[in-house]
């Protein structure tokens, strides 16, 4: 029956094909951080008031990773697509805040 | 010293004469730096006002500096400028009155967060945030860093409400 073992391949192949785009896709999927570094400059009050102002963080929040970044001298502040770390990371830096992305586990 | 104070819609300080053309001879100073970063590219200052947005791939540095650093660049600029020109108002009865809405108060923000980065580079204040043994010029651009450190937290505090 060379038709049914031909569409048995077609569907292997089909099924690896499925497999590489979900390799593919988790790849993509994967999120990106906004890191924010620590600068001996930049006041912690200016800091923690951009994180509020800008992500939305509550009061608390703001504080939290404000003293994160100063303490541990660095702090994740946002996760999201590459897209949008992009556009965090080009604010950061319009504020004068010392900013870079990377995906999520690097 | 010039302290920022809440307004109903924005936010004041007065300025003394000489205060206000040092702030604005600074901003300028930035200004230009920013204009004309291809003629002083390599100056360490650049590189704080504009850093690389990833640390471990030169090659998408460079590709996002190429789609994002004209515009921010351009805002820098047009922020420092607009306050130099705002400190350039004729002092009356001896002060130079500032008065700025929220959106130019949050400006302001971004530009003395740009001066005192480029000022810190210069005087060369260390990861403490301590200056080295300072030459007598730096003492003054020392004093001057301070200065806009206790007026930013002055602005922080009035535009924060």
């Amino acid at each position: 029956m060379p038709d049914t073992l031909e569409r048995t391949d077609e569907r292997t192949d089909m099924e690896l094909d499925v497999t590489a785009d979900l390799e593919q896709q988790a790849l993509l999927d994967q999120p990106w951080v906004t890191i924010v570094w620590n600068d001996p400059v930049n006041l912690t009050t200016y800091v923690a008031w951009v994180f509020r102002s800008y992500f939305g963080y509550s009061k608390p929040e703001a504080k939290r990773l404000m003293w994160q970044v100063h303490n541990e001298g660095k702090a994740v502040v946002a996760k999201g697509t590459r897209e949008e770390m992009e556009r965090h990371v080009t604010a950061m830096h319009g504020f004068g805040l010392w900013a870079t992305l990377q995906k999520e586990d690097e | 010293m010039a302290l920022f104070r809440a307004t109903e819609n924005g936010v004041k300080a007065k300025f003394a004469p000489d205060d206000a053309q040092t702030l604005a001879s600074l901003a300028t100073e930035v200004a230009a730096l920013l204009a004309g970063r291809e003629e002083y590219a390599g100056d360490p200052a650049l590189d704080r006002l504009l850093p690389s947005a990833y640390r471990d791939s030169d090659e998408d540095a460079a590709e996002f500096r190429r789609f994002t650093e004209q515009e921010l660049c351009d805002d820098k600029v047009a922020s420092a400028v607009s306050m130099a020109r705002t400190l350039s108002a004729s002092p009356v009865d001896g002060v130079v009155r500032v008065q700025l809405d929220q959106p130019t108060a949050i400006s302001w923000l971004r530009s003395l967060t740009d001066i005192r980065l480029v000022l810190a580079i210069r005087i060369g204040i260390d990861d403490e945030g301590k200056p080295p043994r300072l030459a007598d010029r730096d003492q003054f651009m020392f004093a001057v860093y301070n200065w806009l450190g206790a007026m930013q937290w002055t602005l922080v505090k009035a535009v924060d409400r």
